[in-house]
């Protein structure tokens, strides 16, 4: 028997999750909460296997839910329930520490599932969530490098050009490469042009 | 005394002047000959269109026949400039209709042949545009494409055409109550039909002057337009223009305190209106005649009038009226001591009120999509609040010029307290600006919290419900197939609230921010050939929320643009914070943004209007073949 609590600030939602789980001889539905502060003092007088816990609630989100969760050490399962879905929620959800994640909408079998696999192996994730986090780590994206204009502009002035000169080889207005120079510069950590050059020469983007 | 609402009624130009003349019916006989002998499509589309033109005026239902007809032809066989001719007649006829969003539609279609067109063609074309925004009361786009109309005349010197683009201006302005534009636009249209004879456009102008001037509180000036304007229009027989031109007259009298001649006016007004069956002219004479007699304290014949003045509002379904007169009689009531019929008439008024808006809450959601919708919304309060913010900053010059005056002659012993006066002004002002700011910041939280309580409350009540439904049907799939119905229709509904919610407010830029809100736009795409890319650099820490907001709407229309109008295969945004200011670049390697296409226009209109109001810089490169970069920098 898995000892289960619920947290959502709704209590449409908590009924309906309610009356989904009760048929099931496998679950045991011991407390409710309606916000995280509830959350806390529930786990403190209970032994709870696992917390299916919303993020939008008053008082105390998800997110700071698990947060104080891990920082009190608390032993419990998390499995976050939320409207939300993008990618970006998802990453936030599992870096704040929740032990799986599903979307609300996702059915009692798969509900069932999730809740019997988090307890047996400690998480759980949907062959959809899997998918989507392992597709954005597959993808190359160094957003805080420099991007490939201002490699152009770094060769372009390291070759000695004026800023005019550099517009109309890229067909841009003086005030576009003024802007990108002064990017570089603070990517760079550099004060001016010159130590540009340096750097430049340095690294081994321009070819002396 | 409660001021009434007085009707005042602008003349608008929309469609091309034209003498209004009864085609003879040989001509059309003779047209409709050569129309069974055509053959080519060509030909078939070309006469149909000409039987449009000659019908219009006579027969709408028959015209419609004819230009449906020449529409259906013309899948790619006919040649551009032909197409182009027969979508501009179906804009009109949508103006007409009041299909604002069908106008615009069309419009679209007839802008992408605009290189095969008559200049004169595109003057109408934006004209009518501009006219379409203007009823939807979309203001800053009605000036916008009542601008490109005015470019286009003038660089085709269409000189006499730029009379009714100039009008259709002033009018917008008339609306936004922006009376010192208002006047520059109307004054200029007056001397161009002045220049050219339009007679009807002298008199529509000079009553529109009539309005502004009125509004100005130049009221002499104000009586000698309308004076001058019903000489042209009873030159003209333009009946209706004078039962109109003495209604304002008599609001006019009315204010001045002239109370005689105000009677005289609405009762001239109404006996015109009468004598050719005006009834909407009539039924705001009347209102305002009733509202004279209850200053006045005959309070038996403001009854009467009341009364009259709503069944035909009743009528002519004209809830404006309707509303206005249950409210001056519920006052009226209130004022001889029959509290009982007061509070009936307030009821009334409380209910038309309400279903005014809410009638035009269930237009713009049919209408519209409600992302569009939200957006515009956002977008008109910015532009409200910098066109009241320009219309403060000129009053207080107005007002401070004035004081400067007396101030010098009283001499210069009081030059200290006009000193302090000018400051406690200055204050005043920036207090304005700040309660302004206030409101938008207010608005946009407000929406944030109806984003949120759309997206858990009733998102989540929808998944739950369809959970259940689910788990029920299951077991009664034989005996209730249709059950499965209403699953999809429930997980159909939860996508269109996660949508709306998402629209009105990304739940990613409220919780985790500007880069997140971006990232998650890009992946959200459709996949295209267009390759994305966000740098970002020392944007960890969180800015001013209304910032981000502002920031994140600019990279969405930047967006936007690119994937509609650039053709770009890639697109790369930078955001940089630096110490002072936080760097946006947007750069893409398609065609170059057209900047006169009207879209893109109004897509940089829009993002340049944030800029300004965030109080930033902003730079736009597009060279044909060459790509578009755009710059911006916001002050942190």
């Amino acid at each position: 028997m898995i000892r289960i609590a619920i947290a959502d600030d709704h209590t449409v939602f908590r009924e309906g999750l309610v009356s989904l789980l009760s048929e099931d001889n496998n679950v045991s539905i011991v407390a409710q909460a309606k916000n995280g502060k509830e959350v806390l003092e529930i786990l403190e007088n209970e032994s709870i296997d696992v917390l299916i816990l919303d993020i939008e609630m008053p008082e105390m989100d998800g997110f700071d839910t698990i947060r104080e969760i891990r920082q009190l050490d608390i032993e419990v399962r998390v499995l976050v329930l939320t409207m939300h879905s993008s990618l970006q929620f998802i990453k936030n959800i599992l870096k704040a520490g929740a032990h799986g994640y599903l979307p609300k909408d996702v059915g009692k079998t798969t509900l069932l599932n999730a809740l019997d696999t988090i307890h047996r192996t400690g998480q759980f994730h949907s062959p959809e969530t899997a998918k989507m986090i392992m597709d954005d780590l597959r993808e190359d994206t160094h957003t805080t490098a420099i991007s490939p204009r201002e490699k152009e502009v770094i060769q372009l002035i390291a070759d000695g050009y004026t800023t005019q000169e550099i517009a109309e080889k890229l067909y841009l207005s003086r005030h576009t490469i003024e802007s990108h120079r002064k990017n570089i510069l603070l990517k760079l950590g550099l004060k001016n042009s010159a130590g540009l050059v340096k750097y430049a020469i340095r690294k081994g983007i321009v070819y002396c | 005394m409660h001021q009434l609402f007085p009707y005042l009624f602008a003349a608008l130009l929309s469609l091309p002047l034209q003498l209004v003349q009864p085609q003879r019916q040989e001509q059309v006989d003779s047209l409709r000959i050569a129309l069974s002998k055509a053959k080519s499509p060509e030909k078939v589309a070309s006469l149909n269109l000409t039987l449009y033109k000659k019908l219009r005026k006579q027969d709408s239902d028959l015209a419609q026949l004819h230009l449906d007809k020449a529409l259906s032809l013309s899948n790619g066989t006919l040649s551009d400039s032909l197409y182009g001719r027969i979508l501009l007649a179906q804009v009109e006829q949508h103006l007409i209709a009041n299909n604002y969003d069908s106008v615009f539609h069309y419009a679209n279609k007839v802008e992408d042949l605009r290189k095969h067109l008559d200049p004169k063609l595109l003057v109408d074309l934006y004209s009518m545009v501009g006219t379409a925004h203007y009823y939807k009361s979309g203001y800053a786009e009605a000036i916008l494409a009542h601008r490109r109309a005015e470019k286009i005349s003038d660089a085709n010197n269409l000189e006499a055409g730029k009379a009714k683009v100039f009008n259709n201006i002033g009018i917008t302005y008339i609306k936004m109550e922006n009376w010192p534009e208002a006047k520059k636009y109307m004054t200029k249209s007056f001397d161009l039909c002045e220049k050219y004879g339009i007679k009807r456009g002298m008199a529509f102008t000079l009553g529109n002057l009539g309005i502004i001037n009125k509004n100005q509180h130049d009221y002499y000036a104000s009586i000698e337009a309308y004076e001058k304007s019903n000489v042209l229009l009873t030159e003209l027989r333009d009946e209706r223009g004078l039962a109109r031109n003495y209604d304002n007259l008599g609001v006019l009298y009315q204010e001045l305190g002239n109370y005689n001649k105000a009677f005289y006016y609405y009762d001239k007004s109404l006996s015109k209106a009468n004598e050719i069956n005006d009834e909407s002219t009539a039924t705001s004479a009347l209102h305002n005649l009733a509202g004279l007699y209850m200053a006045k304290g005959e309070f038996a014949s403001a009854l009467a009038n009341f009364k009259k003045s709503l069944a035909i509002a009743v009528k002519l379904d004209n809830k404006d009226v309707i509303r206005d007169n249950h409210l001056g009689l519920s006052q009226l009531y209130e004022q001889i001591g029959k509290p009982s019929l007061a509070l009936l008439h307030q009821k009334s008024y409380t209910h038309w009120k309400d279903s005014i808006i809410n009638q035009e809450h269930l237009k713009n959601i049919s209408e519209l999509e409600i992302k569009y919708e939200s957006e515009k919304k956002e977008k008109e309060i910015l532009f409200l609040s910098k066109q009241k913010l320009i219309a403060d900053d000129k009053l207080s010059k107005q007002r401070t010029r004035i004081k400067r005056l007396s101030y010098s002659i009283l001499g210069i012993t009081l030059a200290l307290s006009a000193g302090i006066l000018l400051i406690i002004q200055y204050l005043k002002n920036r207090k304005q600006k700040e309660l302004i700011e206030t409101m938008v910041e207010a608005q946009m939280s407000e929406r944030a919290r109806i984003a949120r309580d759309l997206h858990d409350s009733v998102g989540g009540s929808l998944a739950m419900t369809k959970n259940v439904l689910q788990e029920i049907g299951e077991k009664l799939r034989e005996e209730h197939p249709s059950i499965q119905k209403s699953i999809r229709t429930i997980s159909e509904t939860s996508d269109q609230v996660r949508q709306i919610s998402h629209n009105l407010m990304p739940g990613e830029l409220v919780k985790f921010g500007l880069v997140t809100a971006i990232n998650a736009t890009l992946e959200h795409l459709p996949k295209t050939s267009l390759a994305t890319q966000l740098y970002t650099f020392n944007m960890e820490e969180r800015i001013h929320p209304t910032k981000e907001i502002h920031l994140f709407r600019i990279v969405q229309e930047a967006i936007q643009n690119v994937i509609k109008h650039a053709q770009a295969s890639k697109l790369d945004i930078s955001l940089n914070k630096h110490r002072k200011y936080l760097s946006l670049m947007v750069e893409d390697n398609g065609v170059g943004i057209d900047i006169d296409s009207l879209q893109a226009g109004i897509g940089l209109e829009n993002i340049k209007s944030r800029v300004s109001q965030l109080k930033g810089t902003f730079n736009i490169d597009t060279n044909k073949g060459r790509g578009t970069a755009i710059s911006i920098q916001i002050p942190i």
